[in-house]
């Protein structure tokens, strides 16, 4: 294209799209299909006019062609490439907009063309997410095959479509064929898009310019026979290769070219996970961080990116450059602020890693010290912890972490948080001090500028002008998000406004709609009395309006309804409640979300902890989770994981697991946004930036393409609330260090230096106390030199005040502070004084000490206990019976009555050791909740799980350490159920075995306890994690009573603890293709017996299982058409990412073992068979692999046949004897 | 009809890199392209001379010429017969989009038909013609397509045309007045090419016989 004609197109393509007319119905397409979408024609727009949809359909086609076009030959010459990409959202949004009206085009056109635009806009999640949309309909019919293939390229399903295609590339049966042009263009078509995803699964650029061609000869024999609909989607397609191979992580990451590990990274982000869509391509995000130096550099970065802007990819290729850069044994360190965050991050980082080489551990929770972390964190390479795990790491393990090369730290603005804002920072010093080589990554959404400008200078120094290198910015977001307001109550007229506020950025006005929520009659008669009763829904109650809107909003996706307090939020979920009920009364269709009853793990929990006949419980079996403070943290656990997995249409939350967690939706709808302050007791409205950190939150990537914030506004105040957020939209965090903040008020006068020792080292324990309560002497002195006990630990007694000094010169306070600001001198005598008086007590009962997370005088008193009672608790700790366990349990639950750190014990007036023996006995929590006090049965649950799941396993764990010190019994050395104890509280379980159960993913106490009576005996955590992979996911169910999704999540975590030996080994393909692995003819019925009849040299089909939930990699194999059995996970999980990609591979068989048949006939005999394996064809031009380091075209003949191993049994997984050495 | 039987080559380059067997290929293709049935024969015959009037007659160009492929039985297509590019008095240029009825006997319905099809198709299946017409105009003309731009991306609505192709003695001027009652409720922009012509079934089979002759 000249310069001139690319000029000219731009000029008309911009005069076009700011035409007044086109804008003005170009956004009523937009407002009628979004009012469609929710109220089933029951609305009318105030500013609706005559349109027409067909005008705007046409307009839109020419512009599209143009944009496309532009994009494929107009280079960047006359218009900056961010108007263009503006346009095509524009043209994007238009397109699904007709899709939803069916108006105009034919809706799967509009819809592919919808999906088109998105991809050229750089919106590939939206893409994507139209595709599969169009796949799903197209399920029920509409649609042929040319579209569906190229809905599959569109949503990167890029293994499947190659499937597919293979199909339609071959030889048709001619005689069958209806129409021969359009089949011949449907098989170039194939051909074309199947070598293109070839580019995007290997990175081989090879033949991308011989499929463009191709498509455009489809492309034109198509439009000569009339098949416009499909020769437009052809060549729409044609102008997206360019863009999207720009865009792709093989361009992206261009420089990790020729890098084995990256290259296995980029074709496992290709292939996708769990058969899902490829991550083929890098966002506008994620390309900002690597242009940022994510990825070329050591240096230490601060990144802000909005939530769900794809931090996650950003985490993955930064730990990935630590890993691929460091030494064997380098560790990187994932630092996330709440439990929910560590589950989500560890979940998203177990889908990659583990098919690295690399361990992913992840620990959560306080300071519970649980042995088994100590050898999860000294095997793995990444942990995912909370920062109160890491501490405790320093504090009893400070070689655990000896070579941990990144420290990743989500959420890092909650440095100036009041509760837990000083512990992170001390945190965040102590590691810089203690690691001053490690990079450190902090990544937020809402630091505002002047924050990142001193989180640069505080922990970039290295990357000059002043640390202001090491900033990455970016406001890119994958959705639209909207913000509207709801008038309520209602006009005297009864109907109320929902009045959609307008955007500049993408030309759309406001738009008011009345009619959408207006007071219905539910008639019904009485079952009972006969009588006929007209109750209508929603009254003028601001609750009932915000359970209709979220009835409504749950038809387009997940629906969060934030009420600021608990009571409203029970409230709301009620009349959500109520609503339905009224409609089934009715006789009127309850959607079938609201019916569902299935058996979440939420509403098992539910009826675990508050009972069967709570509302809660209830609520949740009609699909309506209610998540706040007030519940057991088990339970929001349990509500979080399964709102995340879409398990529930509304979720209804109070205002502070909201913020810390991470539960995207589609549609926010905010009831209140004043909660009440503890300190003053006054309503106050929550802040801009914690707001907005919220919504940021609506509109899940690749699962919507907008997301909508809905204010109720009921009054005055709400008004005012809701003028404030839109004013401040886009505000900002400035962090101040908390101890700098301490520092300026003990300047100003307002506290004494006595509050300010007791708030460096007595910072809140529980997350409960109000800050500003005053601390006695007592107190103070009791829990003095609690950082400084870290220091020490780390440093040894001998660093004494100068590793205070570096620690205090290592903190935002020091950063923040001018040059020779006297009150870091202050925070450093302070610590120094604490220092002096920890060192007084001894280096090791300073260590010992330090690693209870207590304070000093909390120490201090157990080992009071300890000496006093020397000779009963000797006997309890070497003891090892369950009787002595419980015992022990009993005494630490006793003193932690004496901790001020552990409140939990003051609100349980019943008999402790009667709790104890319950919990471990796998009673359910609602039958222990008898001595909880006051609180009613909400409050007595929390009360329980807070002494089962946080103080209980702390004491215990203190006690242990404590008492070892004191008694001089190596820990080690200790019999495994008391070792283990801290673990078995924690999950409620009566063996150690048990509690792995539970850590590995199962859900169920019970099924955890009847897998610890099958599992061999004394094979440590790896031995069981491999014991437990190898059962599949029927086993589990049946013989187990695990429950549904507990196969996964064991894959996944045991995943973590057995990463792929091959890989990690750094193996070729050609050594791998030499293992011969085993197979185990258990696959099917008659496997047995054909395996039994096949000779050596006979061929095997390889063929890969995706829907095989216990392994993401399995390999299938076939003889003779029956499936034999699984390949070893081994060389499977080697293996598959390259079968994924392209990489083909044939098989016969080497040996086959059938001693142990023969030995033992029937179904209890097993018949093992080696499988030879090579390539199919090195050099064949459509495999479309890259050359694999070490790979040959056949496998070189060992000089004898190998022996089988052993392994193999059950689904092809090793002998927890193999694992153990293996991993071990 | 017999310039609109020859292939491009297109096909030869598809068949490149698509392995199937040329000569089954070929002849499917060209079997395909001759309508068997006296019906579809008609139908065709007259695509084919209502495209040739539109550029003979009012200098139109044809880069569109639409014959009947359906994908399947079940996803018929949608579009008009005929997508022509035409520059008017004024210089601009704009796509007319034609229906035509070729008939032998009387038929009351035909133009109504034509006029139905041509509003259905204006309410939904003009994007992709129109996208595929700016692609043929685009390759071969790009003064003509940036005119064409202008015009197709402002408000102007498109053109439509029936071309009305019927034996002399089937033909009645009632046909007329029945389109214009219709054409008062849906309005289109829209010309009626009404040609009579003797014998026109045997034209229509004269034609073909030198087709298949040529072929």
């Amino acid at each position: 294209m000249s310069e001139s004609t690319s000029k000219t197109m731009y000029e008309e393509l911009a005069r076009t799209m700011a035409e007044p007319s086109f804008l003005e119905d170009a956004c009523r397409v937009d407002s009628k299909s979004l009012l469609k979408d929710i109220s089933a024609g029951g609305h009318r727009t105030e500013d609706g006019g005559a349109f027409s949809e067909a005008l705007v359909a046409r307009r839109a086609a020419a512009l599209s062609f143009v944009v496309s076009t532009l994009s494929a030959e107009g280079g960047e010459i006359a218009d900056p490439p961010d108007t263009r990409r503006r346009h095509a959202a524009r043209l994007a949004r238009i397109w699904e907009g007709l899709a939803k009206l069916g108006e105009g085009a034919p809706r799967r056109y509009a819809l592919l063309n919808a999906s088109c635009a998105y991809e050229l806009a750089g919106y590939q999640a939206n893409a994507a997410c139209l595709a599969r949309s169009f796949l799903e309909s197209e399920r029920n019919g509409g649609g042929n095959e040319l579209q569906r293939i190229a809905a599959m390229f569109l949503a990167r399903r890029f293994v499947e479509l190659r499937q597919e295609c293979a199909g339609l590339v071959g030889e048709p049966d001619y005689d069958s064929v209806d129409s021969m042009p359009y089949r011949l263009g449907l098989a170039a078509a194939a051909r074309s898009l199947s070598d293109i995803a070839g580019f995007f699964l290997s990175g081989s650029r090879d033949g991308i310019d011989v499929a463009a061609d191709l498509l455009r000869s489809a492309e034109g024999l198509l439009a000569s026979r009339g098949f416009y609909e499909e020769s437009a989607l052809l060549y729409g397609l044609r102008c997206l290769i360019g863009p999207m191979t720009a865009r792709s992580t093989w361009r992206a990451l261009e420089c990790k070219r020729g890098r084995p590990l990256w290259e296995r990274y980029m074709m496992l982000l290709a292939r996708g996970r769990g058969g899902g869509s490829s991550a083929s391509e890098t966002w506008p995000s994620q390309r900002a961080a690597i242009d940022g130096g994510l990825v070329d550099s050591d240096a230490s970065r601060i990144v802000r990116m909005p939530a769900g802007s794809g931090r996650a990819r950003v985490v993955e290729m930064a730990i990935l450059h630590a890993l691929d850069r460091g030494a064997q044994g380098t560790k990187c360190v994932y630092v996330a602020p709440c439990r929910a965050l560590v589950s989500e991050a560890a979940g998203g980082l177990l889908g990659v890693f583990p098919d690295l080489g690399f361990g992913v551990c992840a620990m959560d929770g306080a300071y519970d010290d649980d042995p088994v972390e100590d050898d999860l964190a000294s095997c793995a390479d990444i942990l995912v912890t909370t920062p109160e795990k890491l501490d405790l790491m320093l504090r009893a393990h400070p070689g655990r972490l000896g070579s941990a090369a990144l420290f990743v730290i989500d959420e890092g603005h909650a440095v100036g948080d009041g509760g837990r804002g000083l512990r992170m920072e001390m945190l965040l010093a102590r590691l810089r001090s203690r690691y001053p080589a490690s990079r450190f990554i902090v990544m937020s959404a809402v630091l505002s500028d002047e924050s990142m400008r001193e989180f640069a200078g505080w922990l970039c120094e290295k990357c000059g002008e002043g640390g202001a290198g090491g900033i990455i910015e970016t406001g890119w977001r994958p959705t639209a998000r909207r913000l509207a307001r709801l008038e309520w109550p209602p006009a005297e007229d009864g109907e109320c406004a929902l009045v959609y506020e307008g955007s500049e950025e993408d030309h759309s006005p406001q738009v008011r709609a009345k009619g959408i929520i207006r007071s219905e009659a539910y008639e019904h008669a009485d079952p009972e009395t006969g009588r006929i009763t007209r109750p209508s829904f929603p009254s003028t109650e601001k609750g009932e309006a915000a359970a209709e809107l979220a009835f409504r909003y749950s038809a387009l996706g997940p629906v969060q309804v934030y009420a600021a307090q608990p009571a409203w939020a029970v409230s709301v979920a009620l009349k959500l409640e109520g609503r339905i009920s009224l409609a089934a009364k009715a006789g009127r269709d309850v959607p079938y979300r609201f019916r569902t009853g299935t058996s979440t793990r939420s509403r098992r929990a539910a009826a675990e902890w508050v009972g069967g006949d709570h509302d809660l419980t209830r609520l949740l079996g009609m699909g309506i989770a209610v998540h706040h403070g007030g519940m057991p943290g088990r339970l929001r656990d349990a509500i979080e994981s399964d709102v995340r997995d879409g398990k529930y249409p509304v979720v209804v939350s109070t205002g502070a697991p909201s913020r810390a967690t991470s539960m995207p939706v589609r549609t926010l709808i905010v009831h209140s946004c004043r909660s009440c302050d503890r300190v003053s007791g006054r309503q106050m409205r929550i802040p801009a930036h914690e707001y907005w950190s919220m919504a940021g939150r609506a509109g899940r990537a690749g699962r919507e393409t907008e997301g909508a914030v809905i204010h109720i506004v009921g009054s005055d105040m709400d008004r005012r609330d809701y003028d404030y957020y839109r004013s401040h939209r886009g505000r900002l965090y400035t962090v101040r260090s908390h101890a700098f903040q301490l520092l300026d008020e003990l300047a100003e006068g307002r506290i004494s230096a006595a509050d300010l020792e007791a708030e460096v080292v007595g910072y809140e324990h529980a997350g409960r106390r109000p800050r500003r309560s005053r601390i006695s002497a007592a107190d103070l002195e009791a829990e003095v030199g609690c950082e400084a006990l870290a220091i020490l630990a780390e440093e040894g007694a001998g660093g004494g005040c100068e590793a205070v000094d570096r620690t205090v010169s290592a903190t935002l306070a020091a950063a923040q502070a001018p040059e020779g600001d006297g009150r870091i001198a202050a925070l450093r005598e302070c610590l120094r004084g604490a220092a002096k008086k920890a060192a007084e007590m001894g280096e090791s009962t300073a260590r010992a000490y330090a690693g209870t997370g207590l304070s000093v005088e909390s120490c201090r008193r157990i080992s009071s206990y300890v000496r006093e009672n020397r000779d009963r608790i000797a006997g309890l700790l070497s003891s090892g019976s369950d009787e002595d366990a419980v015992g022990l349990a009993r005494i630490a639950l006793d003193l932690a009555d004496q901790m001020p750190e552990m409140p939990h014990r003051h609100s349980y007036g019943g008999d402790t050791g009667r709790l104890v023996e319950m919990w471990l006995g796998g009673a359910p929590a609602a039958d222990m909740q008898g001595g909880a006090g006051h609180g009613g049965r909400d409050g007595a649950a929390q009360v329980v799980d807070g002494i089962t799941g946080r103080d209980l396993p702390w004491a215990v764990s203190t006690l242990i350490r404590i008492a070892a010190h004191e008694t001089g019994a190596d820990p080690a050395s200790l019999p495994p159920r008391v070792r283990h104890l801290p673990g078995m509280i924690k999950y409620g379980v009566a063996s150690p075995e048990a509690s792995w159960a539970m850590r590995l993913g199962v859900t169920s106490r019970r099924a955890a306890t009847a897998m610890s009576a099958a599992c061999p005996e004394g094979i440590g955590l790896a031995g069981f994690a491999s014991w437990l992979s190898g059962i599949d996911e029927a086993t589990l169910a049946r013989r187990y009573g695990a429950e549904e999704g507990d196969a996964a999540r064991i894959a996944a975590a045991t995943s973590g603890i057995l990463p792929n030996r091959l890989v990690r080994e750094g193996r070729g393909l050609g050594s791998v293709l030499e293992t011969r692995p085993a197979v185990a003819c258990t696959g099917s019925a008659n496997a047995p017996a054909v395996g039994s009849r096949i000779s050596p040299g006979e061929p095997l089909l390889l063929k890969r299982d995706y829907d095989a939930l216990h392994d993401r990699n399995a390999i299938a194999v076939h003889a003779r058409g029956t499936l034999l059995g699984y390949m070893d996970r081994g060389a499977a999980g080697y293996l598959a990412p390259l079968i994924d990609c392209g990489t083909a591979i044939e098989a016969e068989a080497a040996a086959v073992d059938d001693s142990d048949a023969r030995r033992e006939p029937g179904y209890n005999g097993i018949v093992r068979i080696g499988v030879r394996m090579r390539l199919a064809a090195a050099d064949r031009p459509d495999a479309g692999c890259p050359a694999q380091p070490g790979a040959t075209a056949g496998a070189a003949e060992p000089e004898s046949e190998p022996p089988l191993a052993a392994g193999g049994a059950g689904l092809g997984a090793p002998t927890p004897v193999a694992a153990q050495a293996r991993d071990r | 009809m017999a310039e609109s039987t020859a292939d491009s080559g297109m096909i030869s380059d598809i068949l490149h890199a698509i392995p199937w067997d040329r000569r089954v290929v070929a002849s499917s293709m060209i079997g395909d392209r001759q309508p068997r049935g006296q019906r579809r024969q008609k139908g065709r015959f007259g695509d084919v001379m209502h495209a040739a009037m539109l550029e003979q007659f009012d200098g139109m160009a044809v880069p569109v010429r639409r014959h009947r492929y359906d994908p399947s039985p079940d996803a018929p297509m949608h579009g008009t017969d005929i997508v022509a590019l035409e520059r008017n008095a004024g210089g601009r240029e704009r796509l007319v989009y034609a229906e035509t009825k070729l008939r032998t006997g009387a038929d009351y319905g035909a133009l109504p038909d034509a006029y139905n099809q041509l509003a259905e198709a204006s309410r939904h299946a003009i994007p992709a013609q129109l996208a595929v017409g700016l692609a043929h105009v685009y390759k071969g003309d790009r003064d003509a397509f940036m005119r064409l731009l202008r015009a197709a991306s402002g408000p102007i609505p498109a053109h439509f045309r029936i071309g009305a192709i019927f034996e002399k003695s089937a033909w009645s001027a009632a046909y007329l007045d029945r389109l214009g009652d219709i054409h008062k409720v849906h309005g289109l922009d829209m010309a009626v090419d009404a040609v009579r012509i003797e014998d026109l079934a045997a034209l229509a089979s004269e034609s073909y016989r030198r087709v298949a002759a040529h072929v």
